[in-house]
């Protein structure tokens, strides 16, 4: 949108109430002018076939029709103080715009709790350097002892897929080359073009912070905040404020008991 | 005989005058009784407060300390409030990917708390409205389903105010406490509204709520970030309206709803910059309003993911 186009919206927008309504002295003379031609003609044809009433309605349109004009011609705003606190958007300054991964990511949690109160994690070679892995493998509970709350239900995919059988502590692109296991929006966007696009143009996935990017910065969401990678279909959930509205009929809340309040 | 008919000094006249005197107190008493039962709830200096536009800016700060104030009286709670104007070159333009809304809620939750709602009624500015697939029938909307979502065969629209750029509901109102702002957001000053509720009749999208009692919410719940046009606590008796979280936005912060949203269906920016997120939903991807036919051209977008 052009500006000279927001400037005209600005007046459709900007309206002038009629409790404001400064009426212009240039109306003013305008409209005396025209209801005196009108008064005139009015006892001109007092007597003929013309009815007096279709003259008012002529003074009607003149009045309108300076009014028009007398706004078209560009009146000074000044029947809005607007004081324009902030001018950023456009510069080129901007603040950056990370991706929240949840903490732990591309560890192994042990179970165990430390002083500090946190999660004890390990990194997966830890373990893996010792296990054989086989070249294939679809059932992440073989170990019998570890990850027996993954079940991997995402189309048709394995376990290594997305991990390297060498390098545990890393995740493997099709392409063979390693990725580290905060850069999982890439992995992801190999598959999911559509989604990481929509992703890159804001339009997936959630976000926090400033939409003025000159202003303050911006965090969003990584794909697995809320996609388990795998199980990525979402869970559902039970929703939350039920509205309890006084025009609708359920047994939320206390406000439907109230006698005062149940009206229709 | 003759004493019966001596006077007693009290004429039937004086009686029916006395009578008449009695009964005009009463009446003016009884009359007056709303201005000092609505004296406990409004200040000399809210009644003579004028309307927000005409305030100049040491009035302005003076009925903000003066709201400040009440606001500690009657919830006990410091809060501060701000007048926030809007940002030149901005106008405000909010879309929602109907592929991806599962209608949990969240954004009606976080309203809820970011705009100080009343807290019985569960108010929030969002109605999220649950639709058979394949249908677009508002009328058969489920608003106040409690099952897990999402549910199989059906589809969810949150439903807010469209911030109209032609809205109906500012022409209706007959006092102008109503009106549009150069960043497309229509506010409400609740000081002036006479809770007439002919914008809330006037709405297509029944998008304004109306505050039928005090609103009841507890110190510790208030969200003392506010402004005098969005989320301060509105008195009784007013109408109240989604503003886009101006107290956010216009300082160019994302609104709570957006923030609340799980799954990042909405999405939020200025028009004018074509370099927006919303721009690009607009150019990219097939949207649609609410309610074309009416005219009141939205600036909230709806789409489907291809």
């Amino acid at each position: 949108m052009s500006r000279t186009k927001l400037q005209k919206n600005k007046r459709i927008w900007g309206q002038q109430p009629i409790y404001f309504a400064q009426v212009r002295p240039a109306a003013i003379h305008f409209g005396t002018f025209f209801s005196m031609i009108a008064n005139y003609k009015a006892i001109l044809v007092k007597n003929s076939h013309f009815r007096p009433l279709k003259t008012i309605h002529l003074l009607n349109f003149f009045v309108i029709a300076v009014a028009i004009l007398d706004s078209a011609c560009g009146a000074p705003d000044d029947t809005i103080v607007r004081n324009v606190a902030v001018a950023s958007p456009g510069t080129t300054e901007l603040y950056p715009e990370t991706i929240f991964l949840p903490p732990g990511i591309g560890t192994y949690a042990t179970g165990k709790i430390l002083a500090d109160g946190t999660a004890e994690t390990i990194p997966c070679m830890t373990c893996h350097a010792t296990i054989p892995t086989a070249k294939t493998q679809t059932n992440p509970m073989d170990p019998k002892q570890f990850h027996q709350d993954i079940s991997l239900v995402h189309g048709n995919l394995e376990c290594l897929s997305c991990h390297d059988r060498e390098n545990r502590n890393a995740l493997r692109l099709a392409s063979g080359s390693l990725l580290e296991f905060r850069e999982t929006v890439q992995l992801c966007a190999q598959c999911h073009g559509l989604q990481y696009r929509d992703y890159t143009h804001g339009a997936h996935g959630g976000m926090n912070g400033y939409w003025d990017r000159s202003t303050g910065e911006r965090t969003k969401n990584g794909c697995i905040v809320c996609h388990s990678p795998h199980n990525p279909k979402i869970q559902p959930v039970v929703p939350v404020l039920v509205p309890n509205d006084r025009f609708l009929d359920h047994p939320m809340g206390e406000t439907t008991t109230d006698s005062t309040y149940n009206g229709h | 005989m003759e004493a019966e008919n001596k006077p007693t000094g009290i004429s039937r006249r004086t009686v029916v005058k006395g009578a008449a005197a009695t009964l005009g107190a009463a009446a003016f008493a009884r009359a007056m009784a709303p201005i000092m039962n609505w004296s406990e709830t409004t200040s000399l200096d809210e009644f003579v407060q004028k309307h927000y536009r005409e305030l100049n800016s040491q009035e302005m700060n003076d009925v903000l300390r003066r709201l400040e104030r009440e606001t500690k009286e009657n919830y006990g709670a410091d809060v501060t409030i701000n007048d926030i104007k809007p940002m030149q070159g901005v106008v405000f333009g909010y879309a929602l990917n109907l592929s991806i809304c599962i209608g949990c809620r969240k954004c009606a939750e976080a309203c809820h708390k970011e705009n100080n709602h009343d807290r019985p009624s569960h108010n929030a500015y969002i109605r999220v409205l649950e639709l058979d697939q394949g249908s677009m029938n508002l009328e058969n909307a489920n608003t106040t389903y409690t099952h897990p979502v999402p549910a199989p065969g059906k589809y969810y629209m949150p439903v807010q105010c469209q911030q109209c750029e032609n809205p109906p509901c500012v022409n209706v109102c007959p006092v102008e406490a109503t009106w549009q702002e150069a960043d497309g957001i229509t506010v409400v000053d609740y000081n002036w509204c006479i809770g007439c509720r002919y914008c809330e009749a006037a709405c297509p999208y029944h998008a304004r709520r109306f505050n039928w009692r005090k609103p009841e919410i507890s110190a510790t719940e208030i969200n003392p970030n506010q402004a005098y046009l969005s989320n301060r606590i509105r008195p009784q008796g007013v109408v109240e309206k989604c503003t886009f979280c101006l107290h956010r936005t216009r300082v160019g912060r994302l609104p709570a709803c957006l923030e609340a949203c799980p799954t990042g269906a909405r999405v939020f920016g200025n028009l004018l910059d074509p370099n927006s997120e919303i721009r690009w939903v607009l150019e990219n991807k097939r949207v649609f309003v609410l309610k074309e036919e009416l005219g009141t051209k939205p600036r909230f977008f709806y789409f489907f993911d291809v």
